[in-house]
């Protein structure tokens, strides 16, 4: 079953309806081959949305779409690959502990079409024909370039690897139009090039939309961009006409520049030491081998490296919920080995986590719960171990008002808010407890320009103030407009550390891939 | 010693029959991701039916062998029937599955036994099916004795290892089913009906529960109490953990178990009190336990989103 190819898609005056909110209200687009659309906007401007509308998961209360001029529609995703349109969702939807072969014999059987007659249906049903799958995957790998191992299972894969595997998938189920939610969010960046130069060759076949807010990804990739902000389709053009400035402009309402460390104030004294750490992996293996670092009061040290070099196990040593094999770490003269997390955050350290959804909120406890996780025991939120709900209650006006947390209200559940206002959740209650140092993964990850803003300034402020904070990122922009010095891990160790006017963008990549002399 | 090993061996395979029926019905409802602690309940109600249309066409007297057929296919289509019932309420109604399989555990039970002092009464047993003396391979010295003088629900037991294994693992529904038990949104948005497969994995599993119960009444004590399944639907859910839901791996707990228990009828049957026998009627219940702690505990072998309901419209 192959759907003839799709030389235009186009929608029009789309509008979906939410309880109390316009999801996408009168959008109009077109999209023809070989075109690489980006859909741009901040969290909840209605981009999912709009192409789960496309993907037939959402029916529009008004609109209609038109494929090669025919109007369609769709009432299940089954349709949409009928015509062609395959989707990959932001979080992949693959079966962990099945082989690639198997999670894509799962859809092919339901989408391609069933047998004819009793005894063929009953045959194919009796026995799956993985062969048959195999070499169709093997086949549509090679005409791509998509690398992968049709025997392995998916657990056994990098995140990178899985989104090959969603990109087989969705071609294998004839996709002649992919859709892409977000592709790059969770992969390095490396991958994030593979990626993008993979999808630059698919291009010339294929028509693609992909949502993203990384404005490089935009601009590398994409010939057409459109912008929507608050459910509306505010811009639609050519990528090359426009720089990414003005993209960004679109797409908060107002000019947006990503603060950056000027400020010539000389750090103080050293405030985490960090002699001869050696750290363990989950699996036993030396993630952190003999690492030193120093970090002084009022300075930004911005961590870069590959994820999976040992940023995850030292920032958990640091915050006690690691034990440490050998070395010293000092914060502000007290030694914090064998301390418990407890004493560490009594110590003055602060921590905003790398799955700000596990380790930084309990989601299903509301906002003002979570603003006080850390100081519940203690006065003013409570006495004689009762708790007082008019402080936590204060508290937490307070912090919405500061830190700007859109919410309905704050007794809502944490996890029920967007990715920025859930850091902005945790940012405010490791701010607001006045800590000697901070403790920062991936603060932006994922999260849009607006939001990404804010924290920055935030850290920035807090650096101004005499804290001293790690930045653990992997973007390196976001570590160059930060940091006052640089340090690269590489393999648990680090490799060198920088002053912010000897570092580049491509001395840095070089560094954190493992090259020695630059 | 030789006639020792060969009494328990030969007590202990029969044994294993009623633990490894239910337990490769368990494995597929897990491997779908349901968590049917019921199948005590269902379990009882095979074993209630599964004698009663024998009884009552030919009373404790010799029936026809389809009579006793019958038996068995009407204690697995009641085992099907309550499997849909306990999804009904766990699937439709996303009720949490541990405590509705207490439900259902104690729902079966309370009605065998009801129907059992309403249409049966007393302590009546019935023929029931007997163990078959296979030609040749019977007549094998000891060999014989142990593996081909079974009932044949007993060959019918073993038989069902590779074709449970078969069903799940080579199968478009068995590959369904797994889906749908480890990521239900993934199999969802590749247009699997997640609420429909869950529906055929639980009948499927509990028509085995349904018949397990059966061999019980029919094939082993040939008669219905209220405590004739004594617990084997909570070991038969033990045993899917035991054999990290893999038919093979079920049957090796079966066979163990089973054995475990053989040997403390056989140390009994031949008078050896120097040991205490006591000891020995726990020991299979403790090997469970000791087996459980040490067993694998990989995450990425078994059912994922056991016992979790699937709802789309759910994030969190």
């Amino acid at each position: 079953m192959t759907p003839e190819p799709i030389t235009s898609l186009r929608i029009e005056h789309i509008t979906k309806r939410f309880p109390k909110i316009v999801a996408c209200s009168d959008i109009s687009l077109s999209v023809g081959k070989s075109d690489v659309l980006a859909l741009v906007g901040e969290n909840g401007a209605g981009k999912t949305t709009l192409m789960n509308i496309l993907m037939g998961l959402y029916t529009p209360d008004e609109g209609k779409i038109f494929i090669n001029n025919k109007p369609v529609v769709f009432n299940s995703p089954s349709d949409a690959f009928a015509v062609g349109i395959g989707m990959v969702h932001q979080q992949y939807m693959l079966v962990p502990n099945l082989t690639v072969t198997e999670n894509i014999a799962l859809g092919m059987n339901q989408l391609t079409g069933k047998a004819k007659g009793l005894v063929e249906r009953f045959k194919r049903g009796l026995r799956l024909d993985l062969d048959a799958v195999r070499r169709h995957i093997v086949a549509i790998s090679e005409h791509y370039g998509l690398a992968v191992d049709p025997d392995a299972y998916i657990w056994q894969l990098s995140v990178g690897e899985q989104q090959r595997v969603e990109l087989v998938k969705t071609l294998c189920f004839g996709a002649k139009f992919l859709i892409l939610d977000e592709p790059t969010s969770a992969l390095t960046p490396q991958e994030t090039d593979e990626l993008i130069e993979l999808l630059r060759r698919m291009s010339r076949e294929l028509s693609i939309i992909f949502i993203s807010h990384k404005l490089a990804e935009v601009k590398a990739l994409s010939n057409k961009v459109a912008i929507l902000r608050g459910g509306k389709l505010v811009f639609r053009g050519n990528t090359a006409d426009h720089s990414s400035a003005d993209i960004a402009a679109l797409m908060t309402g107002h000019e947006v520049y990503l603060p950056i460390n000027q400020s010539s104030k000389a750090p103080g004294n050293p405030l985490l030491v960090v002699r001869d750490l050696f750290v363990r992996g989950d699996r036993g293996n030396m993630a952190i081998s003999k690492l030193n670092l120093t970090v002084r009061a009022g300075e930004i040290v911005g961590l870069a490296g590959v994820s999976g070099n040992g940023q995850r196990e030292l920032a958990e040593a640091l915050t006690g919920l690691r034990t440490i094999e050998a070395g010293k770490i000092e914060l502000d003269g007290v030694s914090l080995v064998g301390k418990s997390p407890k004493q560490i955050i009594a110590q003055g350290m602060g921590y905003v986590p790398e799955e700000r959804n596990i380790e930084g909120i309990v989601p299903s406890m509301s906002i003002k719960e979570n603003l006080v996780l850390k100081d519940i025991t203690s006065a003013p939120f409570s006495r004689l171990n009762i708790i007082s709900n008019a402080a936590i209650d204060k508290n937490a006006d307070d912090m919405r008002e500061r830190f700007d947390i859109r919410c309905s209200s704050v007794a809502v559940a944490a996890g029920s808010l967007s990715g920025g206002n859930i850091q902005k959740v945790i940012l405010a209650r490791e701010i607001s407890r006045k800590p000697k140092f901070l403790i920062a993964v991936y603060p932006i990850r994922g999260l849009d320009m607006g939001a990404a803003e804010f924290i920055h300034k935030q850290l920035l402020a807090l650096r101004d103030q005499g804290v001293g904070i790690l930045l653990i990122s992997e973007e390196l922009e976001e570590i160059l407009n930060l940091s006052d010095r640089i340090a690269v891990i590489f393999k648990g160790n680090i490799a060198r550390t920088l002053g912010h006017d000897e570092a580049t963008q491509r001395k840095l990549g070089m560094m954190m891939a493992g090259v020695k002399d630059i | 010693m030789l006639d020792f090993i060969v009494l328990f061996i030969t007590v202990g395979i029969p044994l294993s029959s009623a633990l490894l029926l239910a337990s490769l019905g368990e494995t597929v409802n897990q491997r779908s991701g349901i968590f049917n602690l019921g199948c005590e309940g269902v379990m009882s109600m095979g074993a209630f039916v599964g004698m009663m249309i024998p009884y009552m066409v030919g009373g404790s007297g010799t029936v026809p062998w389809y009579v006793n057929l019958a038996g068995l296919v009407a204690a697995a289509i009641v085992g099907a029937l309550m499997g849909l019932l306990f999804g009904v309420v766990v699937i439709k109604f996303c009720a949490p599955q541990g405590i509705a399989g207490i439900g259902m555990q104690l729902f079966g039970m309370g009605l065998a036994g009801t129907f059992y002092r309403h249409f049966i009464g007393g302590a009546e047993g019935v023929a029931g099916i007997n163990a078959i003396h296979i030609p040749i391979l019977g007549d094998i010295p000891y060999l014989g004795k142990m593996l081909f003088n079974c009932n044949p629900m007993v060959y019918f037991s073993f038989l069902m290892v590779p074709v449970v294994a078969y069903i799940l693992f080579k199968t478009p529904w068995g590959l369904r089913v797994r889906a749908c038990g480890t990521m239900p949104r993934a199999a969802d948005s590749m247009g699997i009906n997640v609420a429909r497969t869950r529906y055929q994995a639980l009948a499927f599993g509990s028509a085995m529960a349904g018949l397990a119960g059966a061999y019980l009444s029919l094939c082993q004590a040939k008669i219905f109490t209220d405590t004739l399944v004594g617990g084997r639907g909570f070991i038969a859910v033990a045993l899917v953990y035991f054999g990290r839901w893999s038919p093979l791996g079920v049957m090796g707990g079966a066979l163990l178990f089973s054995l475990a228990q053989a040997l403390q009828l056989a140390v009994q049957a031949y008078g050896l009190t120097a040991f205490p026998y006591e000891f020995l009627v726990m020991l299979p219940y403790a090997l469970v336990i000791v087996v459980l702690i040490f067993v694998g505990k990989s995450k990425h072998v078994g059912p994922a989103m056991l016992g979790k309901p699937f709802n789309r419209e759910m994030r969190i």
